[in-house]
């Protein structure tokens, strides 16, 4: 018979091996809530899961519309239309986004299971990120097609490539991510709700810094700009490198290579993939630690 | 291996902060800096809720030192008045919070049931709740599928197991809700008043499927306010109060302590004196209500007679003048009204002269069923407005711990009163 203690947990005692195990235990509850999860968002709705594909096909049209006839971006190489470039980044970042408001708000919504049972809570968090990659999942057949209608209709546009094969590498990081900031924000959220809010805004904030509308070669323009404007020298290449760590950002680029290639995108971006991993890593391990510090007080604040 | 403990309970603390006593403000100017500074006192008053750096006036221990040990196979009560701490208790137990100082050791399977139906999503089916449900209780989706019939057959509910939940009646909710939680099969489980609910026949099965529980060698902590219920299911209780635990021995001994013991408790007598108003007419000056001992308490058996006192001043004397008493119980239905007026032509009251005055009356015993009820008394004038309204002057509980037919009163929750009546074979 397992014996089981329980007192305060002092603050190195985070992450034992008893808690792997756990987690590892409460695995059918996990997949129960992910169930419910996507059950839930398109029950009583006509489109279903369709409205997974028309969320980011409405916006890649506006953007399109806006950035190509409205305020006319520069892009590197007119052969790959803005549609397929601003698509191709605004499925993974479409997925980032809805899975960090969902996980934030995560613990406020399943306030009841929190007071009333226990269970590993990290569980709550993490049904968000892997519930919302079934929208992801649909989000990328769509992609596909598209792909494949301008590889046919026109060539050049759309390289098959080998590249492709680091796919999921990238959505590797992509959820690592998303799931580390979770960690941090839902954690936050229950006992200041403001992070609700901050959550929405920061989201679209990141949707512009992130290179989804604009090409990356223009991110050298932005930070020349800064330095003429400020007179430091060499701060241009200090912002470049702080911008590699934003791990979206080698996501976004990856993604492209992988799924456009070309000679538009004809190399993986390894530097900036590997500044956002360590990025990434580096989240998501604080994110655990900090949420399970935070976790015992979960049920009295909530 | 009767003899071996299961739960081992040292020292167990838990404080809570409770929040202090918002700031009024008077002026234009205060209430905008006060706006002003609002985000940085809420960002110190959210921030303190999770930390305790000071023994301020608003921290609060919810449970003070508690010890005991459960051995395998009993049934252990836990009995206390609202607020005693019997659900910290049980939290802290199943894991749900922390505690602050002390440690509990268990050995087994827990399942805590603190809420029929956690967990339940109103859009899934009575079938994917079930999944749900009983995964958060923490079986496995492959011993769910198992008990998937007779969990079903259990609740009675079946013709709808497919319809999402949020057509269900409440009553059906809570139905499937308790079969999913009583086919948990665990070596302890904790539940947390949950009877209260659902219609007669049900809570029967319910009840009976506990005591199998109980008699399977299990182990099973229950606190409910229902000292029938406690005295059905249990061997052993503990009684809390304020954080702390004050006794610890048989059913029956507990029930008796808990009994003498509040009757004596502070801010909640059986009596109330006020202050005399010279503008009134017509007022209330005293209440008291007594055992058949003539002691004043507020808890009393089903069987007792409720004495009450009443004393009242007249200064001006009308003969409209009538007294309106009336008790309400917790769901604020009122299960009777009486005035000075009954089994008497006209208004007592009314024929007194200017002075000080006094009446004593009786509520029927065998009238209440267990719970807590409150007095309301009015001082009217036939053809004007109210006088003296007084709501909630004295509160006071049943507990039914003798009677034979208390066991099964616990079947009858949708009846508000309890009469004694006794059926004759013809």
């Amino acid at each position: 018979m397992s014996e089981l203690k329980i007192k305060k947990r002092l603050s190195w005692q985070l992450f034992s091996k008893q808690d792997f195990l756990e987690l590892f235990k409460f695995r059918d509850l996990l997949f129960t809530l992910i169930k419910r999860d996507v059950q839930v968002v398109y029950k009583q709705s006509v489109i279903g899961f369709g409205w997974a594909v028309i969320k980011p096909m409405v916006q890649m049209i506006i953007f399109t519309f806006l950035f190509t006839y409205i305020a006319k971006v520069q892009m590197d190489d007119d052969s790959v239309p803005y549609m397929v470039f601003n698509f191709v980044a605004l499925v993974p970042f479409t997925y980032f986004s809805s899975a960090l408001t969902a996980s934030t708000s995560s613990l406020i919504s399943n306030e009841s299971f929190i007071t009333k049972v226990y269970f590993p809570r990290l569980i709550i968090p993490l049904v968000p990120i892997i519930a919302k990659l079934v929208d992801f999942g649909i989000a990328m057949v769509v992609l596909g097609f598209m792909l494949f209608y301008y590889y046919q209709t026109q060539p050049g546009s759309v390289e098959i490539n080998g590249n492709i094969l680091f796919l999921p590498l990238l959505i590797l990081i992509l959820i690592m991510f998303s799931f580390g900031i979770s960690l941090w924000f839902s954690a936050l959220a229950i006992q200041y709700r403001d992070l609700n809010q901050i959550v929405t805004f920061l989201a679209q904030f990141m949707m512009y810094m992130a290179p989804i509308v604009w090409p990356f070669s223009r991110l050298k323009g932005i930070t020349q700009g800064i330095e003429s404007w400020s007179g430091i020298d060499g701060i241009a290449n200090y912002f470049e490198k702080i911008y590699s760590f934003f791990p979206l950002v080698g996501v976004i680029e990856g993604f492209r290579t992988a799924l456009i290639g070309g000679k538009a995108y004809p190399n993986m971006p390894w530097d900036l993939i590997l500044n956002g991993t360590i990025m990434s890593l580096l989240i998501l391990v604080s994110g655990i630690y900090f949420f399970r510090s935070k976790e015992s007080i979960f049920a009295d604040v909530a | 291996m009767k003899n071996e403990t299961v739960i081992k309970v040292e020292g167990l603390s838990k404080r809570y902060r409770i929040g202090l006593k918002e700031e009024m403000h008077d002026s234009l100017a205060s209430s905008l800096a006060a706006f002003l500074k609002s985000p940085f006192k809420s960002f110190k008053k959210l921030k303190n809720l999770s930390s305790f750096n000071d023994e301020g006036d608003d921290v609060f221990w919810a449970l003070k030192d508690i010890d005991f040990e459960v051995k395998k196979g009993e049934a252990l009560g836990i009995i206390g008045m609202n607020g005693a701490g019997k659900s910290t208790l049980l939290k802290v137990l199943s894991r749900i919070t922390e505690p602050t100082n002390g440690e509990v050791t268990i050995n087994g399977r827990v399942a805590s049931l603190l809420e029929v139906g956690t967990g339940f999503h109103p859009d899934l089916t009575g079938r994917e709740n079930i999944f749900l449900n009983g995964t958060i209780l923490g079986m496995t989706r492959k011993e769910i599928n198992q008990k998937m019939e007779e969990i079903i057959e259990f609740s009675g509910v079946r013709k709808f197991i497919d319809t999402p939940v949020k057509r269900y009646s409440s009553g059906m909710r809570v139905r499937l809700a308790f079969s999913v939680a009583a086919h948990l099969d665990p070596e302890i489980l904790i539940i947390d008043e949950v009877l209260a609910v659902g219609d007669y026949e049900f809570q029967n099965k319910c009840i009976g499927k506990m005591q199998d529980v109980a008699q399977g060698g299990k182990t099973i902590l229950f606190v409910s306010h229902n000292m029938a219920a406690i005295k059905q299911l249990c061997n052993r209780a503990i009684l809390l109060k304020k954080g702390e635990k004050i006794a610890d021995g048989t059913v029956d001994e507990i029930i008796e302590v808990y009994k003498n013991n509040n009757e004596a408790r502070e801010g909640d007598l059986g009596h109330i004196q006020l202050a005399p108003k010279n503008e009134l007419p017509f007022q209330l000056l005293e209440l008291s209500i007594k055992n058949s001992n003539r002691e004043i308490a507020t808890y009393f058996e089903s069987t007792e007679k409720i004495h009450v006192e009443l004393k009242m001043r007249i200064t001006k004397q009308q003969p409209n003048y009538y007294i309106n008493f009336r008790v309400v119980n917790h769901d604020e239905i009122t299960l009777f009204v009486t005035t000075d007026e009954d089994f008497s032509e006209g208004y007592m009251s009314g024929t007194l002269g200017v002075g000080d005055h006094g009446f004593n009356f009786d509520f029927p015993s065998h009238l209440f069923k267990p719970g807590k009820y409150r007095i309301d008394v009015y001082m009217c004038n036939r053809f004007n407005p109210l006088i003296q309204e007084h709501n909630n002057i004295l509160s006071f509980e049943i507990i039914d711990s003798i009677t034979v037919r208390s066991v099964k009163q616990l079947y009858r929750s949708e009846a508000i009163v309890a009469p004694a009546i006794i059926w004759e074979l013809k």
